[in-house]
């Protein structure tokens, strides 16, 4: 029976390393999320605020209201989406063994970008009944096709990594070419939205609903992720 | 050199469009939000009083209003009625002062806060259309409600307006962009309901139909036997250097123009409002050219009126647009049919003071009674705690 070796010593000092930096990391997230439920316009103070997120009921409207659909959904959604482009960014990174992968450099906010923008300058989201999801509808299809081409262009040439980044690269600009001819023609307010849009902006309308879909998302592609990993 | 290759039979394609969808889902939730029919909690308010807004919504309130959150002071937007309504005590009723009177009525912001400094202690929230309305500072000053004007409503949907309704705020929609009599005195009615000035109200109301509908009924008549004058009608905004743009009869100056008589040169070219072609404007030959100014700081080749503008400047800077390339030629300008008209004063409550110089411009002879200056300065005395100065409608000539 062969004795089992300790690891050397380089390995486990990276590990150490590494455990300090997820512990570090989740300390400023949690900093980042009670700043965020603390801060606001009201200047509600810090038991004034966890009074109201333990007891909702007791509390008065506008304060219940502030904290539980403005400020608590908002921050949900931020842990929720950087939790979610770290898994996205982690993996892609992995696969293609390049540390620039990532949904951006890839193309794939591209993609949703125009499919966002194109939404919003033919005025599709005045539609009655799916105004409210005709924007993230023609994003998500967007962004789709940008992984559609990459697969496409890479399916080509064997799936080597540099192919796939060279694709993903070229969705960012074909796309953010499509995306600056819709800006140009765009009016002002459509402007206005897309630049709020392309941004990222969590201040627009995040909703429980909307942060709860992203949350489990998040979560099934992290099981899945790390199952096969 | 050997290039590294992925196997694709094995799990980490599927991982990796699983990462992509993942990254892709966000965008889902990133948007817009469900468009929501305003539903104040109609139990909570007793019977009191009942206003139906002018996007058709009832809403039952159990005392007049104290204080609202208002949007587009500049025009368009209640700050004008509720300036008529309250006088000096104007900043009692209001819960914030948006950006848009600073912003682009610099001259009119000026001098509102030098006569009356308190308008400056108001909260700015940020702009609704512009994503960066802060609706927990909205719910945080206790307004009763928010008056908009119903081209916000698109954007106010897309999540304020929810929030507010939770907190108890109703989004009322008052219409002064229609440029219609019917739409301005149902929005002033509206406001004034709210408040619990009537009155007040109706005084405003009968002011504006008194100047309003006799030149709806002269125009009729004109119309009858002359054809309409081809009107080129420009906010001179961006200085003489950027492209002409034209407004159709149907949007804003353009409907104003039609309604009293003239037709304009963007009608069938453009949509609303949008740069036109400098050779078709040249092509088309306008009977009269209309440049509308106020006080834009940033652009200092803007036209200028109101406030803060004096006839030799605006002249000087009228005549820098009359060198664009083949203007000189325009009959409009050969023949002295150019004027200044304030872009200020119009879709809102004293726009009466405009529809009269418009049709003075348009039919010269047949309006030469009007003096649409006396009657803006008449709708400041009477109704507004501001006063009135400036120079704001102007006859540039040859």
């Amino acid at each position: 029976m062969s004795k089992t070796k300790n690891p050397p010593y380089e390995y486990r000092a990276d590990c150490r390393k590494k455990i300090l930096f997820i512990l570090s990391g989740i300390v400023i997230c949690a900093v980042s999320f009670l700043t965020e439920i603390m801060l606001g316009a009201s200047g509600y103070g810090f038991s004034e605020v966890f009074s109201v997120i333990l007891h909702p009921g007791a509390a008065e409207k506008a304060a219940r209201v502030i904290i539980w659909q403005i400020r608590l959904p908002v921050a949900v959604m931020a842990a929720a989406v950087g939790g979610t482009l770290g898994i996205a960014g982690a993996t892609m990174q992995t696969i293609l063994g390049n540390p620039l992968a990532s949904p951006y450099t890839l193309g794939l906010s591209a993609g949703a970008g125009f499919g966002a923008a194109l939404a919003m300058v033919a005025g599709l989201s005045s539609i009655a009944v799916i105004s409210g999801l005709i924007v993230p509808a023609m994003a998500f299809i967007f962004a789709l096709l940008a992984c559609m081409g990459i697969y496409m262009i890479s399916k080509l040439k064997r799936f080597t990594s540099e192919i796939m980044i060279l694709a993903g690269i070229g969705m960012v600009f074909f796309f953010q070419a499509g995306q600056s001819f819709l800006q140009y023609t765009a009016s002002d307010d459509a402007l206005a939205g897309i630049v709020f849009w392309t941004f990222g902006s969590l201040t627009r309308n995040v909703s429980w609903i909307n942060a709860v879909i992203v949350m489990i998302v998040c979560a099934l592609a992290f099981l899945y992720i790390y199952k096969n990993a | 050199m050997k290039k590294r290759r992925l196997h694709t039979k094995h799990r980490r394609i599927p991982a990796f469009l699983l990462a992509m969808i993942a990254a892709v889902s966000l965008i889902g939730c990133s948007g817009q939000g469900e468009a929501q029919k305003p539903s104040v909690n109609p139990e909570t308010k007793s019977e009191a009083f009942t206003v139906t807004d002018l996007d058709g919504q009832t809403y039952r309130f159990d005392r007049p209003i104290q204080k609202a959150i208002v949007a587009w002071s500049g025009g368009g937007g209640p700050f004008f009625v509720i300036a008529g309504l309250f006088g000096d005590d104007l900043p009692d009723a209001l819960a914030n002062l948006d950006s848009s009177l600073s912003v682009n009525r610099y001259d009119m912001y000026e001098h509102f806060t030098g006569e009356m400094p308190r308008l400056k202690e108001l909260a700015d929230f940020g702009e609704i259309n512009g994503g960066t309305f802060d609706v927990e500072a909205a719910i945080a000053s206790g307004a009763d409600v928010m008056i908009l004007p119903l081209g916000l409503k698109p954007a106010a949907q897309e999540g304020i307006q929810k929030q507010l309704e939770a907190a108890d705020i109703p989004v009322i929609y008052i219409d002064f962009h229609a440029e219609t009599p019917e739409r301005h005195a149902q929005s002033v009615e509206l406001i004034g309901k709210l408040y619990g000035r009537e009155e007040r109200a109706r005084e405003m109301i009968d002011f504006y139909m008194a100047h309003v509908e006799p030149l709806y009924e002269r125009v009729e008549k004109l119309l009858a036997e002359n054809e309409r004058p081809l009107v080129h009608v420009e906010v001179g905004m961006n200085g003489p250097d950027a492209p002409p743009k034209g407004f159709s009869n149907t949007y804003s100056w353009g409907k104003m123009i039609y309604d009293m008589g003239g037709t304009c040169t963007g009608e069938g070219i453009v949509n609303n409002q949008e740069d036109m072609d400098p050779e078709a404007l040249i092509s088309m030959d306008p009977d009269k050219i209309f440049l509308a100014g106020a006080y834009w700081p940033s652009s200092p080749d803007s036209i200028r009126s109101g406030y803060l503008s004096s006839e030799d400047e605006t002249r000087g800077l009228v005549k820098n647009y009359l060198t664009r390339t083949g203007w000189s030629e325009l009959s409009a300008v050969k023949n002295g049919e150019v004027y200044i008209i304030p872009h200020a004063i119009a879709r809102d409550i004293y726009d009466c003071a405009s529809y009269e110089a418009l049709a003075r411009f348009i039919w010269p002879e047949e309006f030469a009674d009007l003096d649409p200056s006396a009657t803006l300065k008449a709708f400041f005395d009477e109704f507004l705690p501001f006063s009135y100065g400036g120079n704001w409608y102007m006859e540039y000539g040859s």
